[in-house]
């Protein structure tokens, strides 16, 4: 169930497609394009929105199996119904500190260049559709990995919220995977 | 050699070729120059040719003439099919047919053509002579009348085409006799001696590699005969080494017959023209062979071989579906040369060859079940389907799993006994039956290993002889099976290692014998089974690996240091260092210092292991530890803290039970003393660094947060330790867990790229209970131990 723009021009989704034309409220011609569809997601107190084109699923928090020297962005790997695929810890990439595992806790199963990865995140609210022109490309002044993540923001209505890059999340993880086990840091062994 | 299915279907192909054109190029010139008579006559009399000539075939095709005539008489094939052909180019291009050709030459050619040269004159070219005089109607009487074709079973699909190229042509005559003029001079000169030049072009030139069939287009044909002729090659291969070796045996050599028949005609039938003409030399050598008019020197066997390298290559092309502009010309004409310097004694000989020719027929049939007689009935499956099959069969296994601990939890707690001891049967039913079936699903993919061993023997001789040394190469066990991923990916390593066997192991027959030795060095390449491990050995009995050399080596790519003590083991094992060469000279066999590496990698990426063993003057020997299957995994269970890692019981030695005063410690490392051998030992929770864990591991599951409790139980651990024993036969440690859980079998599956070099970690599985457990690579476990404690092997 991986939906593109193409897709959500005839399904339930695409309600930005056609919409109403003209002055209705007041929006300008450029606003008549296709609305881009997002997954609005809690990881600590904040809210992020994730592109829902490269969501597959959401799924429960399911046992994770804690995979030794893999890096510390790599919370571990579960069994996605006999896929075994790593799993983020969003908080932890973000800079945060440990929270409560709650009922509301979900994994992300996100695709990205046909590699399967799952995303911690404490909760997610809402799928929102906004408008391009509420989305603005912008890198945050921020340090560390938190700021990073975000490159575009979405100032939908009153709120702005920062829109996860997929691709940098994964650049991190795999990041974190090589350097999680250098030769070097093998160090412990030699001891 | 005999007029068979090729050349028949090569005829029908020429003569089906033809017609349209003649057709269209007729009607364009009545179009186009009424006036022009003769070009007319010229076309009306090929087209009476050709249907002559099919008419012809047809009949000969239905009747099973048995007539031989001798063997000169074959000079004309070519002759008559080039007539066909190239008239026909003439025609189209309007050009005068009369090109003068002397006769001398055309004989010459002719000679050629059958692999003669062209100095004394021979009964063979006295009889071309006349032919180019012949008629052409003699001519294909004479054709006609030649040992009977081979009937392809492909042929029956080619008559019904022959059927409607006749009505055709009949179609055409009728019109051809409504014009004046129409008559034809038979004996037209033009026609035979306009086509040899082209023909000669043929042959000095290339031909295209890639004919006009109509079995071309169609991909699965296409795949038959390129599986069909991978085989070919290989049988070709190990029957001509063995013609080498026993030059006078029949049996090889209509083997060797049988195959190079079969492959020259399935490259007729698609008009693979290349392949076609190479096979058709080197089965004229052979059955010169055959008949005992030429022997097999090593010279021929290289220009056979040779021939077979540019073979493959082509099937290669043919594979890849587009040609691959490889020259054949130079080894057409060697092929010639062969069979030359014979030809006096062939024409005389044949005469009384139609027995033997028989004889060929009666085994060419059958070939299929006589030639591989312990070969038993087989069916090609797509590999890609089987794999799909054992990634099923891997999930079924996982499931029984589940079934298990659910029969398990319903016979303690569930309210209904009966049901529960129905389920259990049921369950171990289904158990059984699944071993049965994973059984069988593993032997599926299984093949011997002989396919890959075969070809060595012909690296072997082709790098002895360039080397100047004598080398036996002596094969042992080419039946034990393994997975076929394994076969496939074992190749070129083994290349690798017994090329240096060659190169660097054994000596120049004069070294060997000033040291005593037999001139002849022998290389032992030989595979058997040891449980669920396949052992692969190369031995040879050269001058050993000069372990000062090594290590003068290393200590200068500061691999080691001067004074560290090593053993023989860890100094060899240093060739698998990357760029690690002694070699003297760089050769284009060996000593580029790029290899050893990349044969180690390659085997480690199979979960095998590689370890070298050399005595000076006495020989090397490399053992190759293979895994029989990669898919399924027996696996012991092991509990470190509280995480469970399974370790591929192929690397488990045993595993034993300690008390804490056994443990010895040196230096910093702990050992015991085991049927006195020094163990070193590691606590996995110290190899894997799981104290980590409590730092990195935020998303725990509830079952393991209870499980957290329980680790208090260091009382067990001071009473008794579980080590278990792994590593391979040589080198070996001890791994100091918390509790041994169980063995199962297990799925190894990839975790994803992102995980995917995680060290000591293979890969990951899943439990009955839907749990994802690690399965720990211990051969990268050993070999960073290697690296990082040298200091606990000196001890060892």
């Amino acid at each position: 169930m991986q939906w593109d723009h193409g897709n959500s021009r005839s399904g339930v989704q695409g309600s930005g497609i056609f919409a109403i034309r003209g002055n209705l409220d007041g929006e300008t011609e450029e606003e008549f394009t296709e609305k881009e569809q997002f997954i609005g997601l809690k990881i600590g107190d904040e809210e992020f929105y994730l592109p829902i084109a490269a969501v597959n699923e959401i799924v429960m928090l399911i046992p994770i199996t804690y995979v030794p020297q893999s890096g510390k962005m790599i919370e571990g790997v579960i069994n996605l119904r006999g896929t075994i695929l790593p799993a983020i810890n969003l908080r932890k990439m973000m800079g945060l500190k440990k929270g409560t595992v709650t009922p509301a806790t979900r994994i992300i199963i996100v695709r990205h260049n046909d590699m399967l990865i799952g995303l911690i995140v404490d909760t997610i609210t809402y799928v929102h559709s906004i408008y391009p022109s509420e989305i603005e490309t912008q890198t945050l002044p921020g340090k560390g990995m938190g700021s990073d993540l975000v490159t575009r923001i979405s100032k939908n209505g009153s709120n702005i919220t920062g829109i996860l890059d997929i691709s940098k999340i994964f650049s991190h993880a795999s990041e974190s995977a090589k350097s999680g086990h250098d030769y070097e840091n093998m160090g412990h062994l030699a001891g | 050699m005999g007029m068979d299915a090729l050349t028949q279907k090569a005829f029908e192909a020429l003569v089906k070729d033809i017609l349209p054109r003649l057709a269209s190029h007729l009607s364009s010139l009545e179009a186009l120059a009424p006036e022009s008579r003769e070009s007319d006559n010229d076309c009306r009399f090929l087209i009476r040719e050709a249907s002559e000539l099919l008419k012809l075939m047809d009949k000969w095709s239905q009747s099973s003439a048995k007539t031989d005539l001798p063997e000169h008489d074959i000079s004309e094939i070519p002759e008559t099919s080039t007539q066909e052909e190239y008239p026909a180019d003439s025609v189209t291009e309007e050009s005068d047919p009369s090109a003068e050709m002397s006769d001398d030459e055309a004989r010459r050619l002719l000679a050629m053509m059958d692999g003669t040269d062209s100095s004394p004159p021979t009964p063979a070219k006295n009889h071309c002579d006349s032919s180019s005089d012949m008629s052409d109607e003699e001519a294909m009487a004479a054709l006609a009348a030649m040992d009977s074709p081979v009937q392809e079973s492909s042929s029956d699909s080619g008559d019904e085409d022959d059927d409607a190229a006749l009505k055709m042509l009949a179609r055409l005559e009728e019109e051809a006799e409504g014009t004046p003029g129409a008559t034809q001079d038979s004996q037209e000169p033009s026609a035979t001696t306009g086509s040899a030049p082209a023909f000669t072009d043929e042959i000095v030139e290339e031909v295209e590699e890639f004919g006009e069939s109509e079995f071309s287009s169609d991909p699965d044909m296409i795949q038959d005969f390129i599986t069909n002729a991978d085989e070919l090659m290989e049988n070709l291969d190990t029957q001509v080494l063995a013609l080498e070796k026993s030059p006078t045996s029949q049996e090889i050599i209509n083997e060797i017959f049988r195959s190079a028949h079969t492959l020259k005609g399935a490259a007729g039938m698609f008009a693979f023209r290349a392949i076609e003409r190479i096979m058709h030399r080197m089965e004229n050598y052979f059955d010169q062979i055959s008949k005992g008019k030429q022997t097999v020197s090593g010279a021929a066997v290289d220009v056979l071989f040779s021939a077979m390298d540019i073979l493959r290559h082509l099937i290669d092309g043919v594979r890849n579906g587009k040609p691959t502009g490889r020259q054949t010309a130079q080894i057409v004409h060697q092929l010639n040369q062969l069979c030359a310097g014979t030809l006096i004694s062939s024409s005389a000989s044949h005469a009384s060859s139609p027995k033997e020719k028989e004889e060929e027929q009666a085994t060419e049939n059958p070939a299929d079940d006589t030639a591989k007689k312990q070969k038993q009935s087989t069916i090609r499956v797509d590999l890609q389907r089987l794999d799909a099959l054992v990634n099923l069969v891997g999930e079924l296994v996982i499931d029984r799993t589940r079934f298990m601990s659910i029969e398990e939890q319903l016979r303690i707690k569930g309210p209904h006994p009966n049901l529960a001891g129905n389920m259990s049967e049921t369950v171990q039913l289904f158990g059984r039956h699944m071993n049965e079936v994973q059984d069988i699903i593993m032997k599926v993919r299984m093949v011997p290993i002989g396919n890959a061993f075969n070809k060595y023997t012909r690296i072997v001789r082709d790098l002895s002889r360039s080397l100047g040394k004598e080398i036996d190469l002596i094969i042992d066990g080419e039946h034990t099976e393994l997975d076929k991923t394994i076969v496939e990916e074992i190749g070129d390593p083994l290349i690798h290692l017994i090329r240096n066997s060659v190169d660097h192991g054994i000596e120049l027959p004069e070294d060997r014998v000033s040291a005593g030795k037999k001139s002849r060095g022998k290389i032992m390449l030989a595979a058997r089974q040891e449980g669920n491990q396949i052992m692969i050995t190369i031995e040879d009995d050269g001058k050993g690996m000069a372990k000062e050399k090594i290590r003068q080596k290393g200590i200068e790519k500061g691999l080691i240091k001067e004074d560290d003590n090593l053993s023989d083991r860890d100094i060899f094992s240093l060739i698998f260092e990357p760029g690690f060469s002694t070699a003297d000279q760089v050769t284009n066999i060996s000593g580029r210092g790029v290899g050893m590496d990349v044969v180690k990698r390659q085997i480690l990426k199979l979960k095998g292991n590689i370890d070298i063993h050399s005595e000076a003057g006495v020989g090397t020997s490399i053992s190759i530890q293979l895994p029989l299957t990669l898919a399924i995994v027996q696996s012991l269970l092991v509990k470190s803290k509280e995480d469970v890692f399974a370790i591929p019981l192929s690397t488990v030695v045993e595993s034993i039970r300690i008390k804490p005063s056994d443990l010895q410690r040196v230096g910093d490392s702990e050992v015991i003393r085991r049927r006195n051998r020094v163990l070193p030992l590691f606590h996995l929770h110290d190899v894997l660094d799981l104290d980590q864990k409590a730092n990195h591991f935020w998303y725990q599951s509830p079952e393991h947060e209870h499980s957290h409790g329980r680790r208090k139980k260091n009382k067990v651990y001071e009473e008794r330790l579980f080590v278990v024993v792994v590593g391979t036969a040589e080198r070996r440690f001890g791994l100091i867990v918390d509790s041994l859980l169980n063995q199962q079998e297990m799925v190894i599956k990839s975790m994803g790229n992102l995980m995917a070099d995680i060290p000591c970690v293979a890969g990951g599985a899943i439990l009955g209970n839907g749990e994802v457990v690690l399965v720990l690579d211990i051969v990268e476990m050993e070999s960073y131990f290697r690296h990082k404690v040298r200091g606990i092997q000196q001890v060892a």
